[in-house]
């Protein structure tokens, strides 16, 4: 890899760093070196793909004879609007995010409360809840489909309390809601330590202060807790959405889009029209409407939530 | 948090970017190592020894005692490096590799793509390599679905059919009878109600299954292969072409072009109707989640599936007596032909060596070696007549279901997104969704498909 | 660490109130929330722990005991009676599950060693050197989080192929190594180191780089071993990527080769299946819990600045 080339320009920077008037330069240069390597794999292994997809958007073609393109200008942009599996598809990776994102913030919020106060085995709570964090995709979407299974772990506990087999994968209205469950399961960990760090950082003096001042529990929480979150929450959202806009393991591995299109989320739409359904073209439009949802929901998070409660 | 640069800290840090290189080195020459294809020249193999890169969906052909047998009988002289990929992502692979430098030499893909990989050039043509009689010896299924334009891409080395296996301790207990011979196939009603009184406990959560939940795809419902047959059996080949029973059987006009009114017609409705009853309410016979080896366990009265079914109980050395039956139908029997085939990729550079590999493994006794120890069903007359085991039960079944009513997967340049698309409907008329607006469905996304399909 | 904020009443307080009539309803308020707290607890431990009991045990059982053993639920359900090793040798021995396992550690210790020593250095620039175009620079750079790997696998494809690195460990690895998420962590972190140490370290003439390994850099070390676990996740998880990037069977990573027991589009064998699931998991799990106390601090501060 490429450190070599840094310690040019930051000796450099050294010796005339005193001189002030040449600064502005050498800062340059220094930034350059420093930020350099970083930025030429991103633009070779980031942008460059991105690029490719850019220009592939515009054609028809399959990936077994990629030399025999068709130029079809924005054919295949204007397709994604007509196309009405596309169309749910979108929706349900929308659903699918806003559903994770509703549940998630309150209960890693409520469990990372949980986690701040005195308990007993703490650390071995958050580890508990953070495993799925570390856990492959792979492994957690094959785990939930035997839990889910009609002779499934789950199934198995709701019978010995009395409630009868749930179809779960295999219901129009139920297999949505059961990817949700299982994605928040996956990211809840996460969202409770980042909400967890929040908490310890909340400035004491302040909570003193208000209690002296006579502000209830509930007020100081109110007031103190959840305006002093927000930032925290901007990050968990983001994180959380983007996370849950390019899921993709579940569909791939659990229903493969099933019931009717219900879990057919849009990162599987993607592979399954370049690779199964062989128009690479088609998949990468869609591919480039995937980046530009996920900046959009992304910047507006930030924009909203900084605007409101920043202090 | 606050102790500022530490010597410590300072060369543990260096000692990671060393590392750092040093690692990056290593992994550049595992990464670049075993680039010879052409190994040294020897007395044996006067133009070095060859090796031949192989991708193949695991545990199947060509498998390793085929490579194995073939290395030996070429003294060494071709040598292989295998690939196993999970069956499921076997055709994602190929698409990938087909076009590049890296492909391999040789493919053991499933059958029916063969029209779609000829066409886009992937696959070598083997005419030039056949032996002579080849084409009077193979069965006539395996020839059609195994040529594009009158060449010949692959020659086979095995046959599958679907039969009806059932767990006749089980079914002799329920009072029922069951037809071994082809001549006396229950309709699909006929096979409905005798899984239904077989069946134990509550429909839809039994104890005892009627049918066993599929072992085929990913062991959920919807697979071209083992359910669209039931489907097509509502059809009738005899009727008049122009007539929805005979769109029905065919499930694609014969140019591949069309579906519209081929996938979708009023037999089709309604043989989806009942396939959906089979996992639904109280007629409901299997299982939409799926039980892995619930009829090998003994869970379960009947089981559609292939040959190696065979193999599997006597592996497991079951409690029951077992038997099969010839597969239900509904107007028209019919079973769909196509396994696993061995072909050559177009972009190899060992053309010769590749080609007489697959040759040389579809020889006669070669087949007959590998369809006497994996039991699958030959794809030659004159193997068939020469291995006993395939003229006894439960092959004699298959065999007999194989000539008398084997049809090709439909034939189409586009079959993997026909197997796709349709398997993706099937499985959704399973689960609940109507028949007739999710046919309708599944071709208004397919017609574009195999139109623009060369 | 220890600020508790949502439960001020502390039991000695509540204990030594001098109002005797109000004790027997503050002892059933503290029995109440002892109770919620168990039950909380228990809800927890029943839908985190569960699972992995449950797949960790189903590893060490035959297919059929698996089936056997779920309903009714009980202890055999999470406990394997008869174990049996078979599914773990049959992955070992038939599935190279060995070889996948150096070879994941290998690409994912290459790619947290590239990885530091790309996003240090790019982390420093992006909060220590003040320069024109820095927060757009740094805007790009996010956007990549966004970009879906499986969106990207096609063209990235053609790309590792046109660089030769096709089928090599190095093509696995180098595409992930500039990595956006990473580098948010490491500015939060470096923002995280008050200015004043490198405008003293500046006055006694260090330059960047000096400024950069003897002052920055020691004190995050919590914060880089965060970023390093980080990493070696995700390239430990990697799943899409491997399965089309690698050709060779010896050079196949760990979750593609327990994929093939775990395989979508395939009949899976449950015994088989959960066995791989966790050859995958347990070499994570390890590390993890040997390095939580670091991970899960440095993680949550990445989210306060």
């Amino acid at each position: 890899m490429s450190t070599k080339a840094e310690p040019v320009p930051g000796r450099r920077a050294k010796r005339f760093a005193p001189a002030g008037g040449g600064r502005a330069r050498q800062d340059l240069l220094a930034a350059a070196a420093f930020l350099g390597p970083f930025i030429i794999l991103a633009l070779i292994f980031q942008y460059g793909p991105l690029l490719l997809m850019v220009k592939d958007s515009f054609y028809d073609y399959t990936l077994i004879t990629p030399d025999l393109k068709t130029f079809v200008g924005f054919d295949n942009f204007v397709r994604i609007f007509t196309d009405q599996g596309t169309v749910k598809s979108l929706i349900i990776t929308l659903l699918l995010s806003v559903g994770v994102v509703i549940l998630t913030i309150p209960l890693a919020f409520l469990l990372a409360m949980f986690l701040n106060g005195k308990l007993p085995a703490r650390g071995f709570v958050r580890t508990m809840v953070f495993l799925p964090v570390i856990t492959s995709s792979v492994v957690v979407a094959t785990l939930w489909t035997f839990l889910l299974n009609a002779n499934g772990l789950i199934n198995s506990a709701l019978g010995s309390v009395g409630i009868s087999q749930q179809p779960f994968l295999t219901s129009g209205t139920q297999a949505l809601p059961a990817i949700i469950v299982l994605t928040v399961w996956q990211q809840l960990g996460m969202a409770t330590v980042l909400y967890l760090g929040g908490l310890q950082s909340l400035p004491s003096e302040l909570m003193e202060a208000a209690t002296i001042d006579g502000a209830s529990p509930r007020q100081r929480f109110r007031y103190i807790t959840i305006p002093l979150m927000s930032r925290t929450t901007v990050l968990v959202v983001v994180v959380i959405t983007v996370f849950a806009l390019q899921s993709f393991a579940p569909a791939y591995i659990m229903t493969g889009g099933a019931p009717n299109g219900t879990t057919n989320t849009l990162v599987y739409l993607i592979y399954q029209t370049a690779f199964t359904l062989q128009q690479p073209g088609y998949a990468s439009a869609i591919s480039l409407l995937l980046l530009v949802i996920a900046l959009a929901i992304s910047l507006v998070q930030m924009r909203l939530l900084r605007t409101r409660w920043d202090y | 948090m606050s102790n500022i640069g530490t010597v410590r800290g300072k060369s543990r840090t260096r000692l990671v970017m060393a590392s750092a290189v040093a690692l990056s080195a290593a992994m550049a020459a595992a990464g670049c190592s075993s680039k010879e294809d052409v190994g040294a020249k020897t007395a044996d193999c006067p133009q070095g020894v060859t090796t031949l890169k192989v991708l193949r969906a695991e545990h199947q052909v060509p498998n390793d005692q085929q490579l194995d047998d073939y290395s030996k009988s070429v003294k060494g002289c071709v040598k292989f490096s295998v690939q196993d990929i999970p069956f499921g992502q076997l055709a994602d692979k190929i698409s990938v590799l087909a076009p590049t430098n890296n492909s391999p030499d040789i493919v053991g893909y499933d059958s029916p793509n063969t029209a779609d990989y000829a066409s886009k050039g992937v696959l070598l043509p083997l005419d030039s390599y056949l032996p002579s009689g080849w084409k009077h010896d193979v069965l006539p299924a395996t020839l059609k679905e195994q040529s594009f334009k009158d060449k010949v891409y692959s020659l086979g080395v095995q046959q599958d059919v679907l039969t009806m296996y059932f767990n006749k301790t089980l079914t002799d207990a329920a009072g029922i009878r069951v037809p071994t011979s082809i001549d006396q196939a229950w309709t699909w009603q006929q096979a409905h109600e005798a899984m239904l009184k077989c069946q134990k406990g509550t429909p839809g959560n039994p104890s005892i299954y009627g049918l066993a939940p599929t072992q085929l795809g990913d062991g959920t419902p919807g697979t071209v292969y083992g359910d669209l047959v039931m489907i097509r059996s509502a059809g009738d080949p005899k009727a008049d072409p122009n007539s929805s029973a005979y769109k029905t059987f065919y499930a694609i006009s014969p140019d591949g072009k069309n579906v519209d009114g081929w996938l979708n017609t009023p037999e089709a409705v309604q043989a989806g109707k009942f396939y959906q009853s089979l996992f639904n309410g109280k007629t409901a016979v299997s299982s939409k989640t799926g039980r892995p080896n619930a009829f090998i366990d003994g869970k379960a009265c009947f089981d559609i599936f292939v040959g190696e079914q065979a193999l599997n109980l006597k592996k497991a050395n079951v409690s029951f007596k077992w038997g099969n039956a010839p597969m239900p139908y509904i107007k028209t029997p019919i079973v769909q032909t196509g396994a696993l085939t061995v072909g050559v990729m177009a972009k190899t550079k060992h053309r010769d060596a590749a080609a007489k590999f697959v040759v040389g493994i579809s020889t006669p006794p070669q087949v007959a070696k590998y369809n006497e120890s994996a039991i699958r069903m030959p794809t030659l007359q004159s193997v068939y007549d020469s291995l006993p085991r395939f003229h006894e039960a439960p092959f004699d079944m298959e065999y007999d279901e194989l000539l008398k009513w084997g049809q090709p997967r439909p034939l189409t340049t586009a079959f993997s997104q026909y197997s796709n698309i349709v398997s993706k409907a099937l499985k959704d008329i399973a689960y609940g969704s109507d028949p007739k607006s999710r046919l309708d469905q599944a071709v208004s996304q397919l017609q574009p498909i195999v139109t623009n399909a060369k | 660490m220890t600020v508790s904020t949502a439960r001020p009443s502390s039991a000695q307080t509540s204990t030594g109130a001098p109002l005797p009539a109000g004790a027997p309803q503050r002892r059933v308020r503290q029995v109440g929330r002892i109770l919620t707290t168990l039950l909380i607890l228990a809800v927890i431990v029943a839908a985190f722990l569960g699972p992995y009991v449950w797949m960790f045990a189903s590893g060490l059982k035959t297919q059929a005991s698996i089936f056997t053993d779920v309903v009714p639920i009980s202890w055999r359900t999470f406990i394997p009676v008869h174990a049996t090793i078979d599914n773990v040798t049959e992955l070992f021995a038939d599935r190279g599950i060995g070889r996948a396992l150096l070879n994941s550690a290998l690409v994912a210790v290459g790619q947290v060693l590239g990885a530091l020593a790309v996003c240090c250095p790019a982390a420093y620039a992006l909060t220590r050197i003040k320069f024109p175009g820095r927060n757009v620079i740094f805007a790009f750079i996010l956007a990549t989080f966004m970009l879906p790997s499986e969106a990207l696998a096609v063209p990235l494809f053609q790309l590792v192929g046109t660089l030769g690195l096709q089928d090599t460990l190095v093509g696995v690895g180098i595409p992930w190594i500039a990595n956006a998420f990473g580098l948010f962590l490491l500015r939060q972190a470096f923002e995280g180191v008050p200015h004043e140490l490198d405008e003293a370290a500046r006055l006694d003439g260090a330059g960047h780089l000096r400024i950069f390994w003897s002052v920055i850099l020691p004190n995050i070390r919590a914060d880089l071993v965060t970023f390093v676990l980080t990493i070696f996740l995700f390239s430990w998880n990697g799943f899409l990527w491997p399965l089309i990037a690698i050709q060779t069977p010896e050079k196949q990573l760990v979750q593609v080769a327990i994929a093939q027991s775990v395989s979508p589009g395939e009949l899976p064998n449950w015994g088989l299946s959960f066995a791989g699931a966790s050859i995958a998991t347990i070499p994570l799990l390890v590390l993890f819990v040997f390095l939580q106390r670091l991970l899960i601090p440095g993680l949550a501060r990445s989210g306060l600045k």
